[in-house]
């Protein structure tokens, strides 16, 4: 039984109670009958009042005597017992039903009912049925009498108002309602007359970095960095934006460096419709849904210049691009096409970030290898172009319940791969025979000794998002036909396919400011023969962000280990965000690890940082 | 059975006084069933088929400049239950742009976006969380949630003046297993308005922990409207300041405009806001 029919029940409970405790006592003048609705038996009564029944207007079911009117179906004055005993047998023989009445009296008389009805026609038609089983005389008789029934009423006037517009102070004429002596609310900034055209810093930030412990490649590492651009937004379809960005290095120590930069940012034209818009120039494009690392995200051009201290946003350049993205409901279609890859902007030679260390000849992501080690320390490197068109589509759905995407790309690997000069790999291999050191071997070739590839590669991925117990839970994945490698007994680049994914759930434990993010990772190299790279890597890699003092205050940590391997990487911030738009922070970065690892060629870059950044 | 015509009332036959005692005790109080009329009264009070404001969150805190979060903010009740809201921020500038877009349906459920425009992407976030406050502010995630009558169990329990004007003190407790932040709440209705004028907020104490306190109301398209309203943490003092500059109802937005795609692209959205800079 329902909450509203067990109320309805004790209501109607009650009111026959309060008709018993107080005899005579006249129901409130405020309920009136439901015409529809009256004599019904308790059960119909309630069903009626359950669809009746608003807020506004409560009803009630009170017992109530009824007159009710039956059509009796009878044969009638039968003069005696046997004849209507008779009637009665074959009465039954045709299936109607049967009651033996008398009429006692002097000379008593009988009768044999056939069925009482409320309804006329039905009666009708029950004396069709009896004539032609052969019964007869039969009659119709119409009787009346009194029964208890139900009847529902409702409230005539509503305990609450019923229209505002009754109940507003029309009359009166208020259209504002004051209260208290509350001091008004400081007026909003007038902004300037709407232009067409707009400026803005979109970042502005310094920084100082001191590294410390033993083997330190440098004393200090500061950084510059600015970004200007003007927006033109006219009424109407089109838009535009042209970006620049300034970057600043400086390194004290031993590895000194000094190292100024301009780039473009987002430059284009777009056009808008309805359902679709089209940007061609100079883009950030961040394809994929996990944090930080995402699997799909590989048209963007990565920054290497600081590693990844910064976020992901800070870690991406602007490419040039023709995008085309299309809504129709819940879903996306996003297509990209590049002219010219761009691969990833590297390092000064002699920063202490750059993936190539001539001091004691290693590559980053590699295992140490004496061979390797010599012609790293003895060679040339060239930072190659292949820049050819690049790019790929993505489809994604966000609506209730859940979010997907699926991307396919055809691009190359943005990050270089180092290949060894085939002449160079084939002169050491001769000088290695011998027994004799390997460095002469770079003079095979006047060509360059190591040059920097970025294969290309088909790119199939899928992404999901959903929420579930409290948490955000997010997955992605890709395969890749050719990730570069290099064997280790030639030292020669190949190509293998592989893949990589990534999951993990975002939570805020005990529903507070705390944020935290978990997230597994893996990246295989599928069926590889015997190469320095590492063919399995699985890492652990947490994020954990809190604020106070009404976000005056935030601290975030960022963690990620690896999980068969030691790889590690710890990176505790804190910064100060009460003087807004500003924001003062101070952060530190350790990395440690064993050979062939990222922690373990940065392990001598820990950092203590200090900086000043600002958006406007 | 039976029709019946009804001829007249008349009393049944009485019965024995301790049945009397036992029925009158399931019997609701007039002031609960009172209480959830109001109560949804109060929800279904008339406030446009949707609405676009301009407004102000202004984070003050002791001996500190005040703090101003600016916003436009989208609605649009879309047909039974089904909300769509979106809140796009404006200043300061390491905000701007940033969206969030909420789904609410009428079985309860919520579907919650968050677009960053740093990263120019979409995310989908938790719709679950009720603690934590919105963008350092006085107001709970909870607070920002179309919070359904049934979710209580309403009572009015008398009737009280705020700054001369008569209201209906409404006090509202939370179903058990709702996993609510608050415990109850206690509204003080202007009955003309269905305004809650004041409401006091209680996580469990016997004291409320926070307050929302109306300072004005204006008619705006023949829709009451609160203009201006401070949240105050009563535990720290702390207050957040509501204001409404602009606002405009009833435009006729488009279901479309509470699209992930459009919480994506600011501009898509700018079409509908109210003017500034008007006479």
């Amino acid at each position: 039984m329902t909450d509203r029919r067990r109320r309805l029940s004790f209501t109607c409970a009650a009111c026959c109670v309060l008709g018993a405790a107080w005899p005579g006592a006249a129901w409130p003048d405020e309920y009136e009958r439901v015409e529809d609705a009256v004599c019904l038996s308790q059960e119909e009564a309630l069903e009626r009042a359950l669809v009746l029944y608003t807020p506004e207007q409560p009803v009630e079911v009170r017992e109530e005597q009824c007159e009710q009117v039956l059509f009796r179906v009878r044969v009638v004055a039968i003069p005696d017992r046997d004849m209507a005993r008779d009637i009665e047998r074959r009465a039954a023989l045709a299936g109607l039903p049967t009651l033996l009445l008398e009429a006692p009296g002097r000379l008593p008389t009988y009768s044999v009912q056939l069925g009482a009805f409320d309804d006329q026609q039905r009666a009708r038609v029950q004396v069709e049925q009896a004539r032609d089983a052969g019964i007869g005389p039969v009659r119709i008789i119409r009787a009346g009498t009194e029964a208890p029934g139900y009847t529902v009423y409702r409230r005539i006037a509503p305990a609450v108002p019923e229209t505002e517009s009754e109940a507003l102070p029309e009359e009166t004429g208020e259209t504002a309602l004051q209260l208290g002596d509350e001091p008004p609310p400081p007026e909003p900034d007038i902004e300037d007359e709407p232009s067409d055209f707009g400026v803005s810093f979109p970042r502005l930030r310094a920084e100082t970095g001191l590294l410390h412990g033993g083997g330190r490649p440098a004393r200090q590492a500061n950084y510059l960095h600015g970004e200007y651009g003007i927006d033109w937004q006219p009424p109407g379809m089109l838009e535009g934006r042209v970006g620049i960005r300034f970057d600043g290095y400086h390194q004290s120590g031993d590895q000194t460096l000094d190292d100024a930069r301009l780039d473009y940012g987002e430059s284009y034209l777009r056009f808008r419709g309805d359902q679709t818009r089209f940007t061609l120039g100079t883009q950030r494009i961040i394809w994929g849904r996990v944090d930080e690392i995402p699997p799909q995200d590989r048209l963007s051009t990565i920054d290497l210049n600081r590693f990844i201290l910064d976020d992901l946003t800070d870690r991406r350049r602007a490419m040039p691009a023709a995008r085309l993205e299309h809504f129709r409901g819940a879903f996306r279609v996003d297509a990209v096409v590049s002219p010219r890859f761009r691969e990833a902007k590297m390092p000064h030679r002699d920063s202490i970030w750059h993936p190539v260390d001539r001091r004691d000849g290693r590559i980053a992501g590699l295992e140490s290898d004496p061979m390797l080690a010599d012609l790293v320390r003895a060679g040339t490197f060239e930072e190659g172009l292949d820049g050819d068109p690049v790019g790929g589509v993505r489809v994604t759905r966000s609506g209730r319940g859940g979010d997907f995407g699926l991307s396919i790309q055809r691009t190359r690997h943005g990050t270089p791969y180092y290949e060894l000069h085939p002449q160079v790999r084939e002169a050491a291999a001769q000088l290695a025979a011998q027994g004799e050191s390997v460095e002469g071997a770079v003079t095979a070739t006047d060509e360059p000794t190591f040059t920097a590839r970025h294969p290309r590669t088909w790119v199939i991925g899928g992404d999901f998002g959903f929420n579930a117990l409290g948490a955000t839970w997010r997955g992605e994945a890709v395969w890749l036909s050719d990730v570069p490698a290099t064997t280790r007994d030639t030292l020669e680049l190949i190509t293998v396919e592989g893949a990589e994914w990534v999951v993990g759930g975002e939570f805020y434990p005990g529903d507070q400011n705390l944020r935290m993010t978990v997230q597994l990772a893996g990246q295989h190299l599928l069926d590889p023969p015997d190469v320095l790279d590492r063919v399995d890597y699985t890492s652990l890699n947490v994020e954990l962000e809190e604020v106070f003092a009404r976000e005056a205050w935030r601290v975030r940590l960022r963690m990620s280990t690896g999980l068969r391997v030691h790889d590690f990487y710890f990176n505790p911030r804190v910064s100060y965000e009460r003087w807004e738009p500003h924001e003062i922070y101070a952060a530190y970065h350790y990395f440690d690890g064993e050979d062939g690892t990222l922690g373990g060629y940065y392990h001598r870059n820990q950092l203590l940082t200090v900086g000043w950044q600002v958006s406007w | 059975m039976p029709r019946k015509l009804c001829t007249k009332t008349r009393r049944v036959p009485s019965l024995i006084p301790l049945l009397l005692m036992s029925l009158m005790a399931f019997v609701p109080a007039a002031s609960a069933s009172e209480g959830e009329a109001w109560a949804q009264r109060v929800y279904e009070r008339a406030d446009g088929d949707d609405v676009v404001i301009r407004g102000r969150m202004i984070l003050m805190e002791e001996s500190q400049e005040p703090r101003v979060r600016e916003t436009y903010e989208y609605r649009l009740d879309v047909a039974d239950g089904e909300v769509r809201n979106l809140v796009r921020f404006t200043r300061p500038g390491d905000i701007a742009d940033t969206g969030l877009l909420t789904h609410d349906h009428a079985d309860g459920e919520s579907d919650q976006w968050l677009y960053l425009p740093a990263l120019d992407r979409v995310r989908r976030i938790s719709s679950e969380r009720r603690g934590g406050r919105f963008v350092g502010s006085d107001l709970y995630y909870e607070d920002l949630e179309d919070r359904k009558v049934d979710r209580e169990r309403h009572t009015v329990t008398g009737r009280e003046d705020i700054h001369g004007v008569e209201t209906i003190v409404l006090e509202s407790v939370v179903v058990e297993g709702d996993p609510s932040v608050y415990s109850r709440r206690i509204r003080w209705v202007h009955p003309e308005t269905l305004v809650a004028l004041r409401t006091d907020y209680f996580e469990g104490a016997e004291e409320p922990s926070k307050r929302m306190t109306v300072h004005r109301l204006e008619k705006i398209q023949d829709y009451w409207t609160v203009m201006d309203s401070t949240m105050e943490d009563l535990e720290s003092g702390h207050q957040t300041r509501l204001v409404v500059d602009d606002i405009i109802y009833d435009q006729g937005l488009p279901e479309t405009l509470f699209s992930t795609d459009v919480l994506s692209d600011v501009t898509r959205e700018r079409q509908y806001r109210p003017a500034q800079n008007q006479p």
